[in-house]
């Protein structure tokens, strides 16, 4: 074989991997990621302007997050399929339970502190994902934490803005990274 | 120094086995879905898998999902060192030919 065969099947490698990766984050996480971060976005630009009136924002909003991702599991499962799926949803339920428990324990988190509470758990969630089996996930969940942190020393005022722009425009903006196979 | 495989080497059968190499080893593909992310018809792809099921490159389950018969395809260990080795011997062409 001489070079320009070697270099043109290298090519055809590297096209298929390329293509197939865009392909299976279409199937799911990079529209996950958006799905949540539309429901982020929306929640801290209520929680920071709205006040008490959000009134039932967050259910609504939690609600179309978990409807969205389960229509995105039930189509994605049809392409690829992972014993990863499983222990995810458990995964993310231990979590839930666990931040659960913390917020009992240590007692009630009250106003903006709750917004950064839920931030950093989720964050958590993510790093964990990412050592576990997607590197990019890991990165996603420490520049959010990070990025919350800075906001919540430096802008407490308009904490919940800054969360729904770093937590809400980050999610959304990996998602669409993901999804143009960029990571 | 790794070898060129041959029969990866035939170019649809080195696009599907790129393609399943993205997964990771507990991963498999949906038939169907490979063969429309490579422009494929039925029987050519089922060929293609034949022959690299006979040389143990992938497996393939037949199973159902939502009450369909689908055919989930994973790469093998032995095809993932195939094909690992396979691209070495690419990229070692490259550097060693002016």
């Amino acid at each position: 074989m001489d070079r320009n065969e070697a270099h043109e099947s290298l090519e055809v490698v590297r096209q298929a991997t390329e293509l197939t990766r865009q392909a299976v984050a279409r199937a799911g996480t990079g529209y996950m990621l958006i799905i949540w971060g539309i429901v982020w976005l929306v929640g801290f630009l209520g929680s920071q302007f709205l006040g008490d009136a959000q009134g039932y924002l967050w259910l609504v909003l939690d609600v179309f997050g978990i409807v969205g991702t389960a229509v995105v599991i039930l189509k994605s499962r049809r392409q690829v399929r992972s014993t990863h799926g499983k222990k995810i949803g458990i995964f993310w339920l231990i979590l839930f339970v666990y931040g659960v428990l913390i917020v009992w324990i240590a007692g009630p988190i009250q106003g903006d502190n709750y917004l950064l509470f839920i931030t950093i758990l989720v964050s958590f969630g993510y790093v964990i994902m990412g050592l576990w089996f997607s590197p990019p996930l890991l990165y996603i969940g420490l520049s959010i934490t990070a990025l919350a942190l800075v906001g919540w020393q430096l802008i407490p005022t308009y904490l919940g803005a800054w969360l729904a722009l770093v937590g809400g425009g980050g999610l959304i903006a990996s998602g669409i990274f993901i999804l143009r196979g960029r990571v | 120094m790794a070898n060129l495989d041959n029969l990866i080497h035939q170019p649809v059968r080195l696009r599907i086995v790129s393609s399943l190499s993205t997964l990771s080893e507990d991963e498999s593909m949906e038939f169907t879905f490979l063969r429309d992310l490579h422009e494929l018809t039925d029987g050519n792809l089922g060929a293609h898998l034949r022959k690299l099921e006979e040389a143990g490159y992938v497996s393939l389950e037949k199973t159902f999902v939502d009450r369909k018969p689908r055919t989930f395809i994973a790469l093998t260990r032995k095809g993932r060192k195939a094909f690992g080795e396979h691209v070495k011997a690419l990229e070692q062409i490259l550097k060693d030919k002016p």
